[in-house]
């Protein structure tokens, strides 16, 4: 069974972008914009609140 | 400590309640010693060559409020240059970024002064007088010898500590350009705990540039210039200093902001389930009104965290604290 997802529209200026280009170039993120953002969403919330999450 | 400076070409004894503009040459460093125990010094610093270019204060104060050895005195943006280095600083030797400088007015205001008490704005302002500058050109001043405190409510209390300065205590600044460096006995001190109710005379002294000392130079410059934003007096638009006080707009000139008008890049994130109950407990402890904000907060707050120098709690504090 497929898992539910949720479409979360979300915008950046041209300077943030100059931020996840460095991010996707790193490669450790993801190739697109959106997976790089997606992860490191992931990542701030692991890395804030540990593996149980917010 | 840098065992190897140069020759001493310069020193003077300051007595209560003065001061001494002094060049301070690339290379050169620049010694305040404590003469005879507990004494707050006020310090001014402007580029030799462009007084306009000066130490600022308020963006040193961005990396903590108290300035202590291997701190860099910096310049005002859009220049932003390194134009001295605290070399040495003894530990007995606090520091204060937040105090400014006291003046006459604050003075009268708080302790009833009428006749003109000594202050650390007067003493600049003679001082720096001597090269042509005007009181309105004294900045805000980097303390030395400040014992201040605050608390997390954001209040001040420029006394709440007395000096524990000691006699012979000195701090080396090295120069990094050609500064006029001010050292000035802080005028309040026989007022409050700030010199212990009490002026003492300091030392300055200036040691020409060694081998060591230029070296030492040429690598703190190495470190902290090169930045492409670090603007030179070349890369202004306006460039000549006023000599009319009345302000008036001049005719067609156009602003040019930076990147302006912004441009917006969109995204659409796709979320698991989980993804997106972790997003809305953000919310729900004040990262972010919405999905969006949220999702950019985060991301934006992890790369900070993680790829600048800037320092990021783990936890943002909410209004709610």
């Amino acid at each position: 069974m497929e898992k539910k997802t949720k479409n979360i529209q979300v915008r950046f200026t041209q300077q943030q972008m100059e931020l996840l280009e460095n991010l996707r170039k790193e490669g450790k993120f993801g190739k697109t914009y959106e997976a790089v953002i997606l992860n490191i969403f992931r990542e701030y919330i692991r890395q804030t609140f540990g593996k149980g999450g917010a | 400590m840098v065992n190897d400076i140069g020759k001493r070409r310069f020193h003077k004894i300051l007595q209560p309640v003065s001061g001494k503009a002094v060049p301070v040459y690339k290379g050169e460093i620049l010694r305040i010693t404590l003469v005879d125990g507990p004494q707050c010094v006020d310090f001014n610093c402007f580029n030799l060559h462009d007084y306009k270019e000066r130490m600022s204060v308020g963006h040193m104060k961005r990396t903590g409020f108290r300035a202590k050895k291997g701190d860099i005195i910096w310049s005002n943006p859009p220049r932003y240059s390194p134009m001295m280095a605290v070399l040495e600083m003894p530990e007995t030797c606090l520091t204060d970024l937040l105090g400014a400088r006291c003046h006459a007015a604050q003075l009268e205001k708080e302790r009833g002064f009428t006749s003109t008490h000594t202050n650390c704005q007067d003493t600049i302002a003679e001082c720096i007088g001597e090269y042509g500058l005007t009181p309105d050109d004294v900045h805000d001043s980097f303390n030395l010898w400040m014992y201040s405190g605050w608390d997390d409510l954001g209040n001040f209390f420029s006394n709440v500590r007395r000096n524990r300065g000691q006699k012979g205590d000195y701090i080396d600044f090295l120069a990094l350009m050609d500064v006029l460096a001010v050292p000035a006995i802080c005028g309040s001190g026989d007022v409050s705990n700030v010199s212990n109710y009490w002026f003492r005379p300091i030392k300055i002294e200036i040691f020409k540039a060694s081998t060591k000392t230029k070296k030492l130079t040429q690598a703190y410059n190495k470190r902290h210039t090169g930045l492409k934003n670090q603007r030179k007096l070349e890369d202004f638009r306006v460039k000549d200093i006023r000599t009319e006080r009345e302000l008036k707009p001049i005719p067609a000139y156009e602003r040019h902001f930076v990147n302006f008008p912004m441009k917006i890049v969109s995204f659409n994130i796709r979320m698991t389930e989980e993804d997106y109950t972790q997003l809305k407990f953000l919310q729900l402890r004040g990262l972010g009104d919405d999905d969006e904000d949220a999702l950019r907060s985060a991301v934006m707050t992890w790369y900070t965290r993680n790829r600048t120098t800037q320092v990021v709690p783990n936890r943002i504090m909410t209004e709610a604290e």
